[in-house]
């Protein structure tokens, strides 16, 4: 169950944490699952009830002793970390004008610092070959109300290039940027907002959360072994059509 | 009148939220005041070529340069990005167009060819 050495996935219990660790969980991988709602220990038991190796690290990454808890965690796991998956996020939206500045920091705190304290955390304990991969978002190109969360994506994108580029050959770092996909988010949207937006993506279809977590766990194989430094926008064409 | 927003090096974590919290506010301010926004960025570090701070900052900055183009493209809010290789001061004739009230929104010019044949930030 193991042979895929170790997966460290944040956010592990949200709506898009979940079928990611799911996903690794199938292709063998170990895995510490990270957030900082308590639920999580509630999922590893239950992976493990099914045969899977997990543990749970209730953590909040804004703080050093977060960090502290899951390199520890990592260290005692006794399994190559060959992954991490950044996925922890938060939104905090209203328009340019209105945005608090609490807003702003919150946004920036959680879905950019806590992942590069992190990653910087985990550096000397990632096994040769191992690989990161950040969870950005469509958005990074620009959406209404959300000048906090498309920073916050978009500078995800720079940390990792430059992370790619540092730690070659050893470790390789690359970013999922998904789209409009079926999460408790979307499925609190009202119907017809839902089915406008669904209009404009090309594939026809609103995302489903496999379809992310297959290309995180094709960025963290053996196949992508020479992609580091990308981005794969998982939206069905959205970021191309009007 | 243009409202300049420059990238310094960042000297860490707590200098990359504070660089774009700073951003966030100015450019916010400019917009209130009817003013155009030029950011600039330096051109490597949106290719993440330096340091994963400076890359975080330069890249968080385009990002909010598009957020904000994507919110006030009607509203006639204007903001661009000039990017620069290294060592270079941004050209006066990029800025003044950059600056320049008009269709031009939400856009990175580079003055500099560093960026040719990599991926587009």
């Amino acid at each position: 169950m193991t042979a895929r050495g170790l997966a460290v996935i944040t956010g592990a219990s949200g709506g898009l944490g979940v079928p990611i660790v799911r996903r690794l969980a199938d292709a063998g991988y170990a895995l510490a699952l990270v957030d900082m709602n308590p639920a999580v220990e509630e999922l590893a038991a239950t992976l493990r009830q099914e045969g899977f190796s997990a543990s749970a690290i209730v953590a909040n990454l804004s703080e050093d002793a977060g960090i502290a808890s899951v390199v520890a965690g990592v260290r005692a796991a006794g399994t190559p970390l060959t992954l991490l998956v950044n996925n922890a996020g938060i939104t905090r939206d209203a328009r340019l004008q209105k945005m608090e500045v609490a807003q702003f920091d919150q946004v920036i705190e959680v879905n950019l610092l806590a992942a590069m304290r992190l990653t910087q955390g985990l550096e000397d304990v990632f096994a040769d070959g191992a690989s990161v991969v950040s969870m950005s978002s469509r958005a990074a190109l620009g959406n209404f109300g959300q000048a906090n969360y498309v920073t916050s994506k978009s500078a995800l994108i720079g940390f990792t290039r430059a992370l790619a580029q540092r730690w070659a050959p050893r470790v390789r770092a690359n970013v999922v940027s998904p789209g409009l996909v079926d999460t408790p988010m979307t499925q609190a949207m009202p119907e017809d907002v839902l089915a406008k937006l669904v209009e404009k993506v090309p594939a026809a279809r609103i995302g489903t959360p496999l379809d992310v977590a297959n290309a995180v766990v094709f960025l963290a194989s053996d196949e992508a072994s020479y992609i580091t430094g990308q981005v794969i926008t998982v939206c069905g064409g959205r970021s191309l059509a009007p | 009148m243009s409202i300049i927003i420059e990238q310094r090096p960042a000297s860490g974590l707590t200098d990359v939220a504070d660089q774009l919290r700073d951003a966030f506010l100015r450019a916010r301010e400019a917009i209130d005041a009817s003013e155009t926004v030029i950011i600039i960025a330096q051109a490597p570090d949106l290719l993440g070529q330096g340091t994963v701070e400076d890359a975080a900052v330069a890249t968080g900055l385009l990002g909010l340069m598009r957020a904000i183009t994507f919110e006030g493209a009607s509203k006639g809010w204007q903001i661009n990005m000039v990017a620069v290789d290294s060592g270079n001061e941004a050209p006066a004739e990029i800025l003044a167009m950059a600056g320049q009230p008009g269709p031009l929104k939400g856009q990175v010019l580079n003055a500099g060819t560093g960026h040719m044949g990599k991926v587009i930030p």
